[in-house]
């Protein structure tokens, strides 16, 4: 199967700056990612350990504060980190589709919602203002705001964030994107809304056969939701595996100590589980794996070699000296 | 002050003090003017000049169709003579205008009418009473007319049109107020400042003397509250303070002519504010030399605002060389004394190439943008980090675009402030250029040309007033800006959303 989005070998420093000296450190560091059409990817870690930088660099829309240093993305066939900008423009929004983590800020607070979604239809679709405007009420129907004809006249801040959320929603599928790239689009939503939100995207993906790629902190989350896992740590992807296969026995340390951090409702009430210290800075890391420090099963050797990515079984790669075994 | 007063007071009373100085300026020439509102009245004299010529292009007329027939050459210079006269009598409309043309086409286009030539042209100077004693004043018709509506240009109605429609906006369109408020502003300062009514006031301003040596017959006449023209001179009243600071002898003085349309010698209307050295009512020049003065002010800012934000938001939007240049050219322009260069850019313009109200608004508002466009940039430099701008490019939606169209409109409420006190400076620096002789010069009135008149403590109402509505005019602004600046800041709510930072 030919895969949507590929991306190989993709790392990011921060730029070069009068003022700072010295090599600093990468905020990505060689991560390859794979999608395959139609397929969900669940990209999960710590805060501050570069899946937001990561996604933005796969959309080359990095600040100028950061640098991408190395890699190729390649959508549909197509290289993106090569392509001109007017080209780059009409790929995203049209056949990728962005939605942030934070709605309201992500809305344009002096518009109205409705005029935000007749905009992209406008930009990429050329629609005359009329068509872009009744299209867009059909978008925010498709996306369950109730009277959508009353709500899009509304502006961001006479809506509620779930609503806000889907209006985000409904600008990025505006264009039937194939891919559909989601960056924590529930942690400033509550419970409920949340998994309103979420039922919206299976029945979106349903629907619409998108590719959906899926960032968040948060793994029980990940896993209702999409096919594969990758776990990122400190700027390098660590495993990664098919969710059954991941959340049953996952192999790393890492993902097995951030699957001990959930609360589980079968088990007596103890003390939660935690993995001491904190992600490194991008100009601290450690010699060696970068996880070592906090790592129960650390020995000499991971303090002085860097661990590679090694597929050991279908579909499920892994980059630690001494994977653990089975399901514990 | 704004302070004491509080955002909402200090914009209700700069929006009445506004009103009240653009309501002057709009309907100056229906304040004041040395034309009538309305009169009925016979001008005698163009009566005359067109009883002189018609016998001559009658007999002119006889002469041509009499030995040529019915010539197409000839009957068409005879209609050629006639249009003319038409057309001089019908700026009068005093007389029967309508008569003359029956008879003339009687005359010319009905050549198998009964009788030659000869007997035709009898009939026709029957018709215009040209036979017997020849010149009757039966003939001469006293007929209403509006002096003053007449001098107004298109533009001039238009504006006052678009004043009340500004002025009950708020009321009909409450939810829209805001950009049709701003619109129409700029519309009236682009068309009080663009319109020339100042030429046109001065081509009927023969009337009033007309009227006052009887070569125009006057029935009944209406003037307006200040009857004397901007550039109506009255050589033997120079100086004449306001008439309430009069003395007796002063008020009394009998080699003064009172005109048509005057009040008396004594009579507190006559000359509120005084007179100039030539005589000229200093009310009514005040009034006219607002349109000037105020156009010039907003027509200053609307290009500092312009300039500023254009190049302002494409520095902070690219950043690097663009950003580079922006920079470089913002020192290098603000690095002259702004009121030198101003100064120079008028003196280099060469008069006559524009309406001098335009030049200086121009040199005012090149020189001057760099402020509003550095504030620009900081916002935009602010702005385009928010996750809006971000989620924008993710659209794939074209940089200028989301410069302009959405990262813009959040910059605004800053650039309103400052934009109100450009106004204030622009008008303050345009009063300075015309106080120095560098601006609009005489008999075109504006406000700082007033003050430079004369320069003697002893004539205090030529400088006072024209002071005083200058102070009043930057003292609106400001408190406009204030006020601007206080509610703007205490709606936050817009601020919040904008991206918590604030």
């Amino acid at each position: 199967m030919s895969s949507l989005l590929s991306v190989d070998d993709l790392s990011v420093q921060l730029a070069p700056a009068a003022g700072r000296s010295g090599e600093s450190g990468s905020i990505v560091e060689s991560v390859s990612l794979r999608i395959d059409r139609g397929e969900a990817l669940g990209l999960v870690g710590e805060s501050g350990c570069g899946k937001s930088t990561l996604l933005l660099a796969v959309l080359d829309l990095l600040g100028p504060e950061m640098l991408r240093t190395s890699g190729e993305v390649l959508f549909d066939g197509r290289n993106l980190t090569l392509m001109a900008e007017a080209a780059r423009r009409r790929l995203l929004g049209n056949d990728i589709g962005v939605v942030f983590q934070e709605p309201t800020r992500a809305l344009n607070p002096v518009f109205k919602v409705g005029e935000q979604v007749a905009e992209v239809l406008r930009c990429h679709k050329g629609l005359d203002k009329r068509a872009a405007w009744s299209r867009a009420v059909e978008l925010l129907e498709e996306v369950g705001i109730e009277q959508p004809a009353l709500r899009a006249r509304d502006y961001p801040h006479q809506l509620s964030g779930g609503m806000n959320q889907r209006v985000v929603i409904a600008m990025a599928i505006a264009c039937s994107p194939a891919l559909l790239v989601v960056d924590e689009p529930t942690t400033a939503l509550d419970v409920t809304v949340q998994e309103e939100i979420l039922a919206l995207f299976r029945r979106l993906r349903e629907e619409r056969g998108m590719a959906l790629l899926f960032v968040s902190h948060d793994l029980a989350l990940v896993e209702q939701e999409v096919d594969r896992v990758a776990v990122m740590y400190a700027g390098s992807l660590v495993e990664s595996a098919p969710t059954p296969v991941l959340f049953a026995s996952p192999r790393h340390p890492y993902t097995r100590g951030l699957l001990d951090c959930q609360p589980k409702f079968a088990a007596p009430l103890t003390r939660l589980p935690e993995i001491g210290g904190v992600v490194p800075a991008s100009d601290a890391r450690p010699l060696g794996c970068s996880f070592h420090p906090r790592c129960r099963a650390a020995e000499s050797r991971c303090s002085a070699e860097l661990p590679v990515l090694t597929t050991d079984e279908a579909e499920r790669t892994v980059a630690c000296f001494y994977p653990l075994g089975g399901s514990q | 002050m704004a302070d004491r007063l509080g955002p909402r007071r200090a914009l209700r009373f700069a929006f009445v003090l506004l009103m009240f100085l653009y309501g002057t300026a709009v309907f100056a020439p229906l304040l004041a003017s040395d034309l009538p509102l309305t009169m009925v009245a016979s001008n005698e004299r163009a009566f005359f000049r067109a009883l002189r010529t018609l016998p001559i292009v009658v007999e002119e007329a006889e002469a041509k169709l009499g030995e040529g027939g019915d010539s197409e050459a000839s009957v068409r210079a005879v209609r050629l003579r006639f249009d003319e006269l038409q057309r001089g009598l019908e700026g009068e409309r005093h007389l029967q205008v309508e008569e003359l043309r029956q008879a003339f086409e009687m005359l010319v286009s009905d050549p198998s009418a009964s009788g030659s030539v000869a007997e035709r042209t009898a009939q026709l100077r029957e018709t215009l009473g040209l036979e017997g004693a020849g010149l009757e004043d039966s003939k001469l018709v006293a007929v209403r007319s509006y002096p003053v509506f007449a001098s107004l240009t298109p533009l001039d109605a238009f504006w006052m049109a678009s004043f009340f429609a500004l002025l009950f906006a708020p009321f009909c369109l409450p939810r829209r107020a805001g950009p049709w408020l701003l619109g129409s502003t700029l519309l009236i300062t682009l068309s009080v400042g663009a319109s020339s009514s100042f030429g046109r006031a001065d081509l009927l301003s023969g009337l009033k003397a007309d009227m006052t040596s009887g070569d125009v017959r006057v029935e009944s006449a209406l003037f307006v509250p200040v009857p004397f023209g901007f550039a109506e001179t009255h050589l033997d009243e120079g100086f004449l303070p306001p008439s309430w600071a009069r003395t007796e002898e002063q008020a009394r003085n009998d080699s003064i002519d009172v005109r048509a349309g005057e009040p008396a010698l004594d009579s507190l209307q006559r000359h509120w504010l005084g007179t100039d050295a030539l005589g000229r009512d200093v009310l009514s020049r005040l009034l006219h030399g607002g349109r000037l003065s105020l156009a010039v002010g907003l027509l200053a800012a609307l290009i500092v605002c312009v300039l500023g934000v254009v190049l302002g938001t494409a520095a902070g939007m690219f950043g690097g060389w663009v950003d580079l240049c922006f920079l470089r050219l913002v020192e290098i322009v603000q690095s002259f004394p702004a009121f030198l260069l101003i100064l120079a850019g008028v003196a280099f313009i060469p008069s006559g190439t524009l309406h001098p109200a335009i030049t200086i608004a121009i040199v005012i508002g090149v020189v001057g943008w760099t402020e509003i466009a550095r504030l620009v940039r900081a916002e935009l430099l602010r702005l385009r980090e928010l996750e809006l701008a971000t989620a924008a490019r993710a659209l794939g939606i074209p940089p200028l675009r989301i410069a302009f169209r959405h990262l813009l409109p959040l910059a605004l409420p800053p650039v309103l402030v400052a934009a109100a006190f450009a106004t204030s400076g622009a008008v303050l620096t345009e009063s300075a250029i015309s106080f120095l002789g560098f601006g609009i010069g005489p008999p075109v009135p504006s406000w700082g040309g007033l003050i430079a008149v004369e320069r003697d403590a002893s004539v205090w109402w030529l400088q006072l007033f024209p002071g005083l509505f200058v102070f009043l005019t930057v003292l609106a602004f400001n408190l406009l800006g204030e006020g601007l600046r206080g509610s703007l800041r205490a709606g936050s709510g817009g601020a919040s959303a904008m991206g918590g930072a604030e």
